[in-house]
C-alpha cells in the first residue's frame, strides 16, 4: 500500500518537473519582469527611505539629535508610545474575541461582523476622524455630556487613542480568523475531554497554536498605530507638546520649513518600519514553518505519506533501472 | 460502567442527526456504532461524550443522568478521528496533559505523572518515543499516543471516533487486533464509531447499525451479519445480490426484495436444472431454480474465488465459491452456469438505496 502510494507521489513529482520546464518563460521575459519589479521597488520604496536618512543628517548629527531631544519632539514620541501601548493590547484582545466568535460559532449576524471588522480598511482615515468628531466633539452627540463630566475626547489623548483603535481594529482579527478556522476545534475539544478548564484550554492549547499569527497581527497593528496620520490629524488639533503624535509632529516641522528636524523625526518612523519588516519576515518564516508542519501532519493523518520507519520494502521499487 | 442514551434527538438546523435514539451499552463491553456517513453515529458518540448537547433525551452513566454535566467533568476518554494531538507538545506532554490540568489538590506529583506516562506508553508500545513531537510520528503511532492520552486520566468510558479511518490498510488491521487485545486487558466500557463493516464485525462485542439518525439493529456481529433485521442492514453488511420480486403467497402483492450473499450460492452445470429464471424473478422461483448466465469474470487470486455471472437481463450476479469447489468444477469465462441460492432473505421493499 505504502509502496504504491510512494510510487504515485514519485510520478506526480516528475509531472511537476516536466510542467515547470514547459511553463518556463523565455529568458528575456524573466529578466525584463525581474528588472521592472526590482527597479520599481528601489525607486519607490528604498530610495525614499535613503532620502529620509540623508536629509535627516544633512545639517549634521548635532541638529539631528537636537531635533529628537526637543521637548515637543519628546512629547510627540511619548504620546505615540502611550497610544500604541493602549491600542495594541486593546485591539489584541478585541481581535482575539472577534476572531474566536467568528471562527468557533455560527450565529446570526456573523457575516455582518466579518464585514464590520473590515470597515476601517474600507473607510478613509479622514472620514474615521470626522466621525469621531461628530460623535464626541463639543457639538457632537455625547460631547456636551462628556464635557459636563469634565472629560474631553476630541483635541486630547482619548480622541487620539480612539481614532487609532478604530483604524487598527482589523489587523489582529484578520490574521487570526483564517488561522483559527483552519485549525478547527479538535485539539480544543480534546483538551476539554481531558478535564481542562476553558482558561487552561485557551492558554495551553489555543494560544500556543496561534501565537505566531497573533504576534504578526500585533506587529502590523503596532506599526499602524504609531504611523497613523489621517484620522489622528483630525481629532488631535495639532497642539504642540500636547496632542501631536510623531507623524503629526513631522508634518508640523515640515510645514515650518525645518526640513532636517522633520526628516530626523521621520527617520525614527522609518526605523520603526524597517524593524517591523524585519520582525514580520521572522514571524512569517515561523508561520510558514508551522503551516508546513500542519500540512505534513494532515498528509500523514490521511496515510498518504510514509514516515520514517514506516516504509515498506516496495517503496523503493519504482526506481529507474541503471543502464 | 454502563452507558444509557435515552430517546436522544439532535438537530442541526433542518437536519435531524439523531431521531429518538435509545441505546444501552453494557459495562465493560466494546460496542461499535456502524453506519454510512450522515447516519448520526459520530453525533451519538459526541452526545455521549458531552461534546454535543442533545435537543431531547438523556444520557446516563451507571443509571445517573450526566446530561447537564460538562464534558470535562464526565470522565470520558475521547479519541478523535484525526487524533487531535497537541502539535506543540511532545508525546510525554501530550499524554501528561490530562494529569497536569487537574486542580492542584488532585494533581499527582511530578514523579507520579512521569511514572504514569511511562506505564501508558509501554501499554501502547511507544516506550522510548516520549520526547518526540507528533509530526515526527507515523499515523499508527499518533493514534496510539491519542489513546494513551485519553487513558491517562483513567476515564470511566472510552469513546473512539473512527479510530482507524485515517490509516492505511495494513496498519489498520494491526491496530484493530491490538485494540481488541487492549480492551480485553483493561476491560473499559468502550464505544467506537466506524463506517467499515469488517472493523465493526471483527473488533466489537456488539454492533449497532445506524442509518439516517436511527438505529436499524443492535446485536452481536453474528446476529447482525447472519440475521439482518432490515434490508438496509443486509445491504450494508457484506456484499449481497438483490433480486426484486413479490413476497410469495402474499395476496396484497407487496413488492419485496430478496437478498442472496455471494457465498450462499452453489454453482451448478445448467443441465442440472431444467429451467431457469431471470434476475427479476420472485424469491420463490429463485430458490428452486437459481440464476443462469454466462460467466464474465473470475477472480481467483484470493481465499475465495469470486465469479461474476451475467444473468439473462444483463444484471451481474456475484458468486463466491471455495478454491476446492473451483478446482472441482473448473468453470471458465464464457461458459454458462447456474447459481442456485442455498439461502434467501426477503424484505418488504420499503427501503430504497
Amino acid at each position: 500500500m505504502a509502496g504504491i502510494i510512494t510510487h504515485t507521489t514519485g510520478v506526480s513529482g516528475q509531472h511537476a518537473q516536466q510542467r515547470s520546464r514547459v511553463d518556463r518563460d523565455p529568458v528575456w521575459v524573466r529578466w525584463t519582469l525581474s528588472f521592472l519589479a526590482i527597479g520599481f521597488a528601489i525607486l519607490f520604496l528604498v530610495l525614499p527611505l535613503v532620502v529620509v536618512g540623508v536629509y535627516a543628517l544633512s545639517e549634521g548629527l548635532r541638529v539631528f539629535l537636537s531635533a529628537l531631544t526637543d521637548p515637543d519632539a519628546r512629547s510627540a514620541i511619548r504620546l505615540t508610545l502611550i497610544t500604541a501601548a493602549i491600542v495594541v493590547p486593546a485591539n489584541t484582545l478585541f481581535g482575539l474575541v472577534a476572531a474566536w466568535a467568528i471562527a468557533r460559532f455560527r450565529f446570526r449576524g456573523r457575516s455582518l461582523l466579518i464585514t464590520l471588522i473590515d470597515l476601517p480598511f474600507a473607510i478613509s482615515p479622514v472620514i474615521a476622524g470626522l466621525m469621531l468628531v461628530l460623535v464626541f466633539g463639543l457639538r457632537g452627540w455625547f460631547g456636551s455630556t462628556l464635557s459636563d463630566w469634565g472629560v474631553q475626547v476630541i483635541f486630547s489623548t482619548p480622541g487620539i487613542v480612539l481614532a487609532t483603535l478604530f483604524i487598527t481594529f482589523p489587523f489582529v482579527a484578520r490574521e487570526l480568523i483564517p488561522l483559527l478556522e483552519s485549525q478547527g476545534s479538535d485539539q480544543e475539544e480534546s483538551a476539554l475531554t481531558l478535564g481542562a478548564s476553558g482558561w487552561q484550554m485557551f492558554f495551553r492549547i489555543t494560544l500556543p497554536n496561534i501565537r505566531w499569527g497573533l504576534l504578526y497581527g500585533m506587529i502590523l497593528c503596532n506599526a499602524r498605530a504609531m504611523g497613523e496620520f489621517g484620522a489622528v490629524s483630525i481629532v488631535s488639533g495639532h497642539i504642540r507638546g500636547l496632542t501631536n503624535t510623531l507623524p503629526l509632529h513631522v508634518e508640523v516641522l515640515y510645514n515650518d520649513y525645518q526640513l532636517a528636524a522633520a526628516f530626523a523625526c521621520a527617520s525614527l518612523l522609518a526605523l520603526l518600519a524597517l524593524f517591523t519588516l524585519f520582525l514580520k519576515i521572522a514571524v512569517e518564516w515561523k508561520l510558514s514553518r508551522d503551516a508546513r508542519l500542519a500540512a505534513r501532519d494532515a498528509i500523514i493523518e490521511t496515510g498518504l505519506l510514509p514516515v520514517r520507519g514506516d516504509r515498506s520494502p516496495r517503496s523503493t521499487s519504482p526506481s529507474t533501472p541503471t543502464t | 460502567m454502563s452507558i444509557e442514551a435515552l430517546n436522544i434527538t439532535k438537530r442541526f438546523g433542518q437536519f435531524v442527526a439523531l431521531d429518538d435514539v435509545s441505546l444501552h451499552v453494557r459495562s465493560g463491553e466494546l460496542l461499535a456504532l456502524l453506519g454510512p456517513s450522515g447516519s448520526g453515529k459520530t453525533t451519538l458518540l459526541r452526545v455521549i461524550a458531552g461534546l454535543e448537547l442533545p435537543d431531547e433525551g438523556d444520557v446516563r452513566f451507571d443509571g445517573e443522568s450526566v446530561r447537564d454535566r460538562h464534558v470535562r467533568k464526565r470522565g470520558v476518554g475521547f479519541v478523535f478521528q484525526h487524533y487531535a494531538l497537541f502539535r506543540h507538545m511532545t508525546v510525554l506532554e501530550n499524554v501528561a496533559f490530562g494529569l497536569r490540568v487537574k486542580p492542584r489538590h488532585e494533581r499527582p506529583r511530578r514523579a507520579e505523572i512521569h511514572d504514569r506516562v511511562g506505564e501508558l506508553l509501554r501499554l501502547v508500545h511507544l516506550d522510548g518515543l516520549a520526547g518526540r513531537y507528533p509530526h515526527e510520528l507515523s499515523g499508527g503511532q499518533r493514534q496510539r499516543v491519542a489513546l494513551a492520552r485519553a487513558l491517562a486520566v483513567r476515564p470511566r468510558v472510552l469513546l473512539l471516533d473512527e479510530p482507524f479511518g485515517a490509516l492505511d490498510a495494513k496498519v489498520r488491521a494491526e491496530l484493530r487486533d491490538w485494540l481488541r487485545r487492549l480492551h480485553e486487558e483493561i476491560q473499559l466500557t468502550s464505544v467506537f464509531v466506524t463506517h467499515d463493516q469488517d472493523e465493526a464485525l471483527e473488533v466489537a462485542d456488539r454492533v449497532v447499525v445506524m442509518n439516517r439518525g436511527k438505529i436499524e439493529q443492535i446485536g452481536t456481529p453474528e446476529e447482525v451479519f447472519h440475521s439482518p433485521a432490515s434490508a438496509f442492514v443486509m445491504d450494508f453488511l457484506g456484499q449481497s445480490n438483490r433480486f426484486h420480486g413479490r413476497v410469495p403467497g402474499n395476496s396484497a402483492r407487496q413488492e419485496s426484495i430478496s437478498y442472496v450473499r455471494p457465498h450462499e450460492f452453489e454453482l451448478l452445470k445448467p443441465s442440472q436444472s431444467t429451467r431457469s429464471i431471470d434476475a427479476t424473478g420472485s424469491g420463490d422461483q429463485l430458490e428452486s431454480m437459481g440464476v443462469t448466465g454466462e460467466i464474465r469474470k473470475i477472480y481467483s487470486a484470493s481465499a475465495l474465488v469470486r465469479i461474476e455471472l451475467s444473468a439473462a437481463d444483463g444484471r451481474l450476479v456475484h458468486v463466491q465459491i471455495s478454491q476446492e469447489e473451483f478446482q472441482r468444477l473448473a468453470p471458465s469465462v464464457g461458459q454458462t452456469w447456474t447459481a442456485r441460492p442455498r439461502r434467501i432473505r426477503v424484505f418488504a421493499a420499503d427501503y430504497q438505496i
